[in-house]
């Protein structure tokens, strides 16, 4: 019995040490819940963003995107599970663009995105206490350098 | 009458746009009101920070720390104004690699990185008053210790 309570204790105590990041998993966008200004790009028609651990260490983004127009985009990234430099897997990004994903806390991230080395903007992903909320609060300037700021609202599918 | 009102109204607005970050200016290590750890390999005495917009459209931040020991040092970083990646000055970035996030003006995150992979932010803010920059540091402390640290730094402008 003792060994028993000792070895679901373990398991537990291991569990927890191994708790996936509450981003990991699939999010929709919501787009009734979702703000868009007037200088910033319209709403698309679907977006979808997929976060799942690797064997590697790392975090793989898998973003899907479908615009009214019907056109769409398909982007991979990946970057190490404890925050850092992000590599683009698949997408059509020029190479002086580069992102670093800053691990605040479980469930809190700041992506910068730069241009050669430039900051072009941020944005910051926040998971709701529940799971199952995912907030990004994209922060950047529009051609004419106006500055505005888009809320994406994502419901965990 | 009016021309005089739009000239002022322009130079109020432009005034506003090139007003500098509160964090430009010269901060000092307040250690009684620090806490949290920090690393024993390194102790540090006094500490400086100064911050200064460059002409080349860059912040310059030059650290002058005493430690315990006696010993002194100074580094020199510069960064994009706008936030950015990181230029190591004066000073040997010791395989690390940083980047200065701008959150709003008196805001930023330093994330530092090794090989791509973070290991510790400083999460900076400058109060409303502009008096007092707080620094909480969370993370590994060096690059071979890889001791905790989880601390907040208090510094007052000079």
């Amino acid at each position: 019995m003792r060994k028993t309570m000792f070895f679901l204790v373990l398991f537990a105590m291991a569990c927890s040490l191994w708790a996936a990041d509450p981003i990991i998993g699939t999010w929709k966008l919501n787009i009734a819940k979702s703000t868009f200004p007037s200088n910033a790009p319209p709403p698309p028609k679907e977006q979808i963003e997929a976060y799942r651990y690797l064997d590697t260490g790392e975090i793989e983004l898998t973003y899907r995107l479908t615009d009214k127009d019907g056109s769409s985009v398909l982007e991979v990234f990946t970057w190490p599970a404890q925050g850092g430099a992000a590599k683009m897997i698949k997408g059509n990004i020029p190479k002086n663009i580069s992102w670093i994903q800053t691990l605040i806390a479980p469930g809190e991230w700041y992506v910068t995105a730069m241009e050669d080395g430039k900051q072009l903007g941020t944005r910051h992903k926040t998971i709701s206490k529940d799971g199952m909320i995912y907030r990004q609060s994209w922060k950047r300037t529009d051609s004419r350098g106006k500055p505005y700021e888009i809320l994406l609202v994502f419901d965990r599918q | 009458m009016r021309k005089a009102m739009l000239f002022l109204a322009v130079f109020a607005f432009t005034g506003s746009l090139w007003a500098a970050d509160p964090i430009i200016g010269t901060w000092k290590l307040i250690v009684d009101k620090s806490k949290g750890s920090q690393p024993t390999t390194d102790p540090v005495k006094e500490q400086m920070e100064v911050y200064r917009q460059l002409d080349s459209g860059e912040i310059e931040l030059t650290l002058t720390r005493t430690m315990v020991d006696g010993t002194s040092s100074v580094s020199k970083l510069t960064w994009p104004a706008q936030g950015g990646t990181v230029a190591f000055v004066q000073s040997d970035p010791r395989g690390r690699s940083l980047v200065e996030t701008l959150i709003v003006p008196g805001e930023w995150y330093v994330t530092y990185m090794r090989d791509g992979k973070q290991y510790l932010i400083v999460h900076k803010v400058v109060s409303k008053d502009g008096r007092t920059l707080f620094q909480t540091w969370k993370g590994s402390a060096g690059l071979a210790s890889g001791q905790l640290v989880d601390s907040t730094r208090v510094y007052e402008r000079q």
